[in-house]
């Protein structure tokens, strides 16, 4: 490992930390994931030595740290998850995407914790499989099962709700 | 690997559309965070070295007393035997002079380091010359010419030694002859 470059942590920042911010709103608010992404990054730079891996240490923290923040405020997660889920959205909306934003997130919000965190670190992260498997501490083909199953229950949900707004 | 396996074209096609859809922009402060790592850096650092020279410092100052408490027992003996001399002795007490610990003046790895290094090595020789002389003055004061033991370890002292001993001035006593006379009626090995 090598000496951490502080002239890469704006790059870092850049790059990751809204998918990192999306990633933390698996286990609470809007709020609370961006006050855990900062920790991360503050933490990252408190390295003695540059991790191997960034992106896969940063999506892994950030993981630790939502879980342990969600445990310790459990009640207050539930209180403002439910104040700002309406409040903040996951994505941005563009004209151009071939999605609807909010539907995705729908579709994303219904799924099992551990296939939607699986859909989002392999689609949004750009973590392989195996990353995958190492973060959520689950075998390689669970993970791969998982997402699988969480693409078609992604689609059955959006497809349910398009004909549910066309009938 | 199974990271390899292909995707059917519906879910290749649902995860190629999902990819487009970018996260929502983080509202976080970038130079906010960016500061407030680098300054935790910056803290972390400085403990570190703080650390380090806290640890330097506990060193030295452990060096320094080290020294100081293993070399006062040695200065306790040179103490002792000087106050022994200065102490009216019983009679049963002979070869009193035996006891004075010239060399404890200079025992000790402290004191030889000192010596090594010390520049004013005559002038130190001079001082305890001085001093020894003046042990044995006082010690003939007190008890009279037997406590000196003749050169040959017969205990006879030599009169007129200890005559011309007792008539020196304290500005003799610097001279080396004078030095030689009064560790040759002292002990001729102790020194």
């Amino acid at each position: 490992m090598n000496r951490l470059d502080p002239g890469k942590l704006g790059q870092w920042f850049d790059t990751y930390a809204a998918r990192l911010v999306l990633y933390a709103r698996q286990w609470m608010s809007a709020g609370a994931a961006q006050d855990v992404v900062q920790d991360v990054f503050v933490r990252l730079m408190c390295q003695a030595n540059e991790p191997g891996n960034v992106q896969a240490w940063l999506f892994r923290s950030v993981r630790n740290a939502a879980i342990s923040e969600a445990r310790s405020g459990q009640r207050r997660r539930v209180r403002e998850n439910s104040v700002a889920a309406n409040r903040a959205d996951w994505f941005e909306k563009r004209p151009e995407d071939l999605i609807d934003a909010d539907a995705a997130q729908k579709a994303l919000e219904r799924l099992p914790d551990l296939q939607r965190e699986i859909v989002v670190l392999r689609i949004w992260a750009d973590l392989t499989l195996q990353e995958i498997a190492e973060t959520v501490g689950r075998p390689l083909s669970t993970v791969h099962d998982q997402y699988r199953a969480g693409l078609v229950a992604v689609r059955h949900e959006m497809e349910s709700s398009c004909k549910m707004n066309n009938p | 690997m199974q990271d390899e396996q292909p995707l059917n074209p519906a879910e290749q096609e649902l995860e190629a559309a999902l990819r487009e859809l970018r996260p929502a922009a983080a509202q976080i402060d970038r130079d906010a965070v960016l500061f407030k790592a680098g300054y935790q850096s910056a803290i972390r650092q400085m403990r570190l070295w703080q650390s380090a020279a806290g640890t330097l410092a506990a060193s030295l100052l452990i060096s320094l007393l080290l020294p100081a408490i293993y070399s006062s027992p040695e200065r306790e003996n040179v103490l002792v035997g000087t106050n022994r001399i200065r102490q009216m002795p019983t009679e049963n007490q002979t070869g009193l002079i035996d006891n004075v610990q010239l060399e404890s003046l200079n025992g000790g790895w402290v004191a030889t380091i000192g010596r090594v290094f010390s520049p004013a090595d005559s002038t130190n020789i001079a001082t305890q010359r001085q001093d020894d002389y003046f042990r044995v003055r006082q010690a003939v004061l007190s008890r009279g010419l037997d406590v000196l033991r003749a050169p040959d370890g017969t205990g006879v002292p030599r009169r007129q030694n200890m005559q011309r001993l007792l008539d020196m001035t304290p500005d003799d006593v610097g001279g080396e002859a004078t030095f030689k006379f009064i560790t040759r009626n002292i002990n001729g090995d102790q020194l």
